[in-house]
């Protein structure tokens, strides 16, 4: 087992977690800033799982992974600098 | 009528939580009892109507106490008391109560350092503080400073009425709405 399989599997669980912490305290507060922040956990979770099907399966080339994970890194950044600025 | 109001073992069991956490609001009643807002909005009417509930506005929350009035009922908190336990409730405030308590007086930016509060924030929290009656203004030295009101009313009021514990869901929200 590489240490980049290991990594993308720590990425996966700690992100599944925090994005159920998330949606469990979107449910108990009802702000809609708690639901952006469990979108971005909810992508990084992707990420971490098209990471995994790059990594097991190659059909995928390089380029085309890293442009998709580019993409998801992209979406969760601005996901949380929206769940940030926005007013409760 | 008091009895029959409290016949349904959910609406007892919301009561008896406001009994024991006076200033509690919808949101943490809900957390805390696992009902649903709707259902815990139908008991909190029909025990406001029977007088066994009142609530009042703050700081855009609605927060219950029971009873109405404090001569019907010994368990009732009287207005002011309402008042003050509903600042009490926020976390903020809360934290500057219990800094004050421990130093006694302190300057607005030696609070600021103590609870690593913005500037501003701590004024719009002192100013609540003030205006509810907690605390006061007082001139420390050449500058002015802040203690406790009455600092014996509201160490009973902390004992009598201990603040909801808050588990890791609270604090993960809390952090999100600090960054705003």
């Amino acid at each position: 087992m590489t240490l980049e399989s290991i990594l993308v599997g720590v990425l996966v669980v700690l992100s599944f977690a925090l994005f159920v912490t998330s949606l469990i305290s979107y449910r108990r507060s009802g702000e809609r800033r708690m639901a952006i922040v469990a979108i971005a956990f909810f992508l990084i979770l992707v990420k971490g799982i098209v990471w995994t099907v790059g990594l097991f399966y190659s059909e995928m080339d390089v380029p085309t992974t890293f442009t998709l994970l580019a993409v998801f890194d992209v979406a969760v950044l601005v996901t949380f600098f929206v769940a940030t600025l926005k007013p409760s | 009528m008091t009895k029959d109001l409290l016949e349904l073992d959910t609406r007892r069991k919301i009561f008896e939580f406001i009994v024991k956490f006076p200033g509690v609001h919808l949101r943490e009643l809900e957390r805390s009892l696992g009902m649903s807002v709707q259902l815990l909005d139908y008991h909190l009417r029909v025990l406001g109507k029977g007088g066994l509930v009142s609530s009042t506005e703050s700081d855009k929350y609605k927060r219950f106490y029971a009873g109405v009035k404090r001569v019907e009922d010994p368990k009732a908190l009287h207005p002011d008391e309402k008042d003050k336990l509903a600042i009490l409730r926020q976390e903020t405030p809360l934290s500057i109560v219990l800094c004050l308590l421990r130093v006694g007086s302190a300057r607005h930016m030696d609070i600021a350092g103590e609870l690593d509060i913005p500037s501003s924030t701590l004024s719009y929290h002192l100013k609540k503080l003030t205006k509810g009656e907690l605390i006061e203004k007082i001139p420390v030295g050449e500058e002015r400073g802040f203690q406790l009101k009455d600092p014996e009313s509201t160490l009973k009021l902390l004992i009598a009425y201990r603040p909801l514990s808050k588990d890791m869901f609270d604090r993960f929200a809390e952090i999100w709405r600090d960054l705003y």
